[in-house]
């Protein structure tokens, strides 16, 4: 069905702002203690996988995967480019935020894939790279919680968690690039200021408006959807 | 003659002791009337002097705990429920022990870097 844009389709206020009202959710959810430390472990999972796969991708290897339960992580890898490893931390983050919330809208089938290509990754991941009990733990419930969207694809309440652990994993990539204002020069920000000489200020700035770019395209592309 | 001599002589002597003794004693007794009035009143400033260090001393304590009750405010969190929080230590501590955690734990991913050729990314 065509509709042009004096004759808007039949939907209502929420559904044509759902994911504002999503993103407004996410920014009070993450600031829940408890409930925000399960979404904290999507970001620091996708944060820390972004740094893998950088390493894989330029010639490198992932030694190990370590998650924390209060949302912190490390990565140990062997080889690959310093430089992109340590710049797709945070905006592998902002990468898989968006992908978690665009597979809600997309089409059943490449739904399927995504989310069957994740829960490879994911388990992978698990057998591969988590080196403590904690780790494993952590990642299993990760990956449990992505399976349940292929054998639940139908329930409407999946997409709804998809979109909300989709945009707290973006807000949280905006927001943790913030924590490395902190005087210590430690972390990627400083590591990629060793490396390029530019300052970690920058750095952290250019990860902060990733993570606020994904987040006006996703809103954008989803109410430009609805006309 | 002689001893006779001796013998009127000893009273005579006796008897210039007898006469100037009251005199001595009362003089002396004056005298230690005096040293007493003198050392009470010694006291007496030494006591007050005492008193007066002391509310010196009560003054300068009384700016000590002044003292010690701004810096403890400073370093109090601010919020009720962290004011309860009777054990955990203020802020400015807390980055302090954060700061040289970090110091220690960057000194350790650096000795694991080089000691295995890896890379840490946090």
């Amino acid at each position: 069905m065509v509709h042009d844009k004096h004759s808007l389709p039949n939907v209502s206020f929420f559904q044509r702002y759902q994911l504002i009202f999503v993103f407004l959710i996410a920014f009070f959810v993450v600031e829940i203690p408890f409930i925000s430390i399960p979404l904290k472990w999507f970001e620091s999972y996708f944060h820390e996988l972004s740094h893998g796969l950088a390493a894989l991708i330029t010639g490198g290897s992932i030694v190990s995967i370590q998650l924390n339960l209060d949302g912190s992580g490390l990565c140990t890898t062997q080889g690959g480019s310093r430089l992109l490893i340590s710049f797709m931390g945070y905006a592998g983050a902002s990468l898989f935020g968006f992908g978690l919330v665009k597979v809600s809208t997309m089409h059943q089938t490449l739904m399927k894939v995504f989310i069957g290509v994740l829960s490879v990754v994911i388990a992978i991941s698990l057998l591969l790279w988590a080196k403590n009990l904690l780790t494993v733990v952590i990642i299993l419930f990760l990956w449990i919680f992505v399976t349940l969207k292929l054998f639940y694809f139908k329930k409407v309440y999946l997409p709804f968690l998809f979109q909300l652990t989709g945009a707290t994993v973006v807000l949280n990539s905006i927001k943790s690039p913030l924590y490395l204002f902190d005087g210590r020069s430690l972390g990627d920000g400083a590591a990629l200021a060793q490396l390029t000489f530019i300052p970690e200020f920058i750095w952290v700035v250019i990860w902060s408006v990733l993570g606020m770019m994904t987040t006006y395209l996703l809103i954008k592309s989803q109410v430009s959807q609805q006309y | 003659m002689l001893v006779n001599s001796s013998t009127a002589y000893t009273p005579q002597v006796n008897q210039n002791v007898s006469i100037e003794s009251p005199n001595r004693v009362n003089k002396e007794s004056e005298q230690l009337i005096v040293r007493e009035q003198q050392q009470k009143s010694a006291e007496r400033e030494n006591n007050n002097a005492q008193q007066q260090r002391f509310d010196v001393d009560e003054q300068s304590i009384a700016l000590v705990e002044q003292e010690q009750q701004r810096l403890s405010a400073q370093d109090e969190p601010t919020t009720s429920n962290e004011q309860a929080q009777y054990d955990q230590p203020s802020q400015r501590h807390q980055v302090a022990v954060s700061a040289y955690q970090a110091i220690n734990n960057h000194q350790q991913q650096e000795t694991i870097s080089q000691s295995f050729g890896v890379d840490l990314y946090a």
